[in-house]
């Protein structure tokens, strides 16, 4: 379950008491007009920021001597670079919503500076402020004393500390949108799922009316008990429920979309089709692109060469936004009973590949990756294992 | 024979063709691979070709020049 927000631990409450201006943002602490020398004879202010973890109400420094901050690289009194000895990284980055232009990661050399964030903050604190005091002996990081607590919301119930240790948070924002939804929850549609799970996506809306039966379990990620196989739950309530154990917001709507209710997508960011009735596919795929909603679809196919007792197969995903509306009218969207192969043959290694693909190719369209190649369609053959695409000037 | 009615020697889902030159269609490729669309929707078809480091794909209607030893796959892309 999630952390309440509690009082700060004794060590964070030591350096309000003490009068410094803190701040915990989320995953980071900061403390707020600590005194630098940014060049020959001037005194400045910036911000030291750490990440910040707690456990039971307790901080935990873990083994992370760096801290960011916002100001340059900090000199000595007559302007010579710390560059070295505070072993600075330049790199520019957004760190708790602050631009910082520099990593510090300056060892103690005594012990203890990793206790708590009284001793690794103030550590760094009195290394820029003691130079800051051989120009102006009044210049303070310590004043009135304050904090401010933000917590941010969070979907999963137990952090991802690597982010914070690494200020990758202007990365992982781009993967919050609010609302997406998964349309068909087969072996491709709950592999969908998994990936997606794992990304801070605000809501997920899980949409399929079909019933886990033992085959299914053949299909899905993870591996089902007997009694999941046979109790004829739900496929949406199933997934919601198992990965609702990591997060919130995961929404089940054991429904079939149809006109009737394909609105219900109207408020959708983005949204992934995995289904197999061709008609639903294009009535869905025509509804999101009038409406502008970028979205997904998937499929892929299996086929026997049956005097050699092999199969071939290939897998699509095709990614459809407002400049590529055309496409929708290229989508199997006639009604094909031909299923027989299919439904009898277990391949989830080509329903995990089809949704990772699909999954790598949102992530492209909503910038977390690059896409140099504009990326609009992509075919995997497996029987030439090669991944070809159609850039969307071409499509 | 003109030179360019030639035939070709080509693979399609896995199994040796002779196809006369000097292109092949769509629609020609789902033949070969045994594929009726008669009363069926083309759209419910992919059709790819891959030759050396080079690939790509044809559309309903669309045709490619042919070259010996040029491979095609041609199936539906619609199950989940």
């Amino acid at each position: 379950m999630p952390e309440s927000p509690t009082a700060p631990s004794p060590d964070v409450q030591r350096l309000v008491d003490e009068g410094y201006t803190v701040s915990i943002e989320g995953d980071y602490i900061v403390v707020d007009k600590v005194p630098y020398v940014s060049a020959p004879d001037t005194v400045s202010y910036g911000a030291i920021i750490s990440a910040y973890k707690t456990h039971n109400g307790i901080a935990q420094v873990g083994n992370n001597h760096t801290v960011w901050f916002t100001g340059g690289v900090p000199c000595t009194p007559t302007g010579q670079s710390l560059a070295n000895a505070l072993v600075a990284d330049t790199n520019r980055a957004t760190v708790a919503g602050r631009q910082v232009l520099c990593r510090l990661s300056y060892k103690a050399e005594r012990p203890g500076m990793l206790d708590n964030y009284y001793n690794k903050l103030t550590h760094y604190i009195r290394k820029l402020q003691g130079y800051a005091n051989v120009i102006d002996a009044s210049a303070s990081a310590i004043g009135n004393g304050s904090i401010s607590i933000r917590q941010k919301r969070s979907v999963f119930y137990y952090p991802n500390m690597a982010i914070a240790r690494e200020g990758l948070d202007a990365y992982e924002e781009k993967l919050e949108l609010p609302k997406i939804a998964i349309i068909g929850l087969g072996g491709t549609g709950s592999y969908i799922l998994d990936a997606l799970a794992k990304t801070p996506v605000q809501e997920i809306h899980l949409y399929d009316d079909d019933v886990i039966e033992s085959a299914t379990a053949y299909r899905m990620p993870g591996a089902l008990t007997f009694e999941e196989a046979h109790q004829g739950m739900r496929k949406a309530e199933y997934l919601r429920d198992l990965y609702g154990r990591m997060r919130a917001g995961i929404e089940s709507h054991p429904m079939r979309i149809d006109q009737s209710n394909v609105h219900e997508l109207d408020s959708c960011d983005f949204v992934f089709i995995a289904i197999d009735h061709g008609p639903s596919r294009g009535l869905i795929a025509r509804h999101l692109a009038d409406k502008g909603i970028p979205f997904i679809d998937v499929g892929m196919g299996v086929d026997r060469i049956a005097d050699d007792v092999k199969l071939i197969a290939r897998a699509r995903v095709t990614s459809i936004g407002s400049e590529t509306k055309a496409l929708v009218d290229r989508l199997p969207v006639a009604d094909d009973q031909d299923d027989a192969l299919y439904n009898n043959i277990q391949i989830a290694e080509l329903n995990a590949l089809n949704a990772m693909l699909a999954v790598i190719l949102y992530k492209q369209k909503i910038g977390f990756y690059a896409d140099e190649m504009n990326i609009g369609d992509l075919r995997y053959i497996v029987a030439w294992q090669r991944l070809s695409h159609s850039a969307l000037e071409q499509v | 024979m003109k030179p360019e009615d030639k035939e070709f020697q080509i693979f399609v889902n896995t199994k040796p063709r002779k196809v006369p030159g000097p292109t092949i269609s769509f629609e020609r490729v789902l033949q070969e691979a045994g594929i009726n669309l008669a009363g069926q929707d083309p759209n419910l078809y992919d059709v790819e070709w891959t030759h050396g480091n080079r690939a790509g794909a044809l559309t309903p209607g669309q045709s490619v020049p042919l070259e010996n030893g040029m491979r095609f796959d041609a199936g539906k892309s619609n199950r989940s």
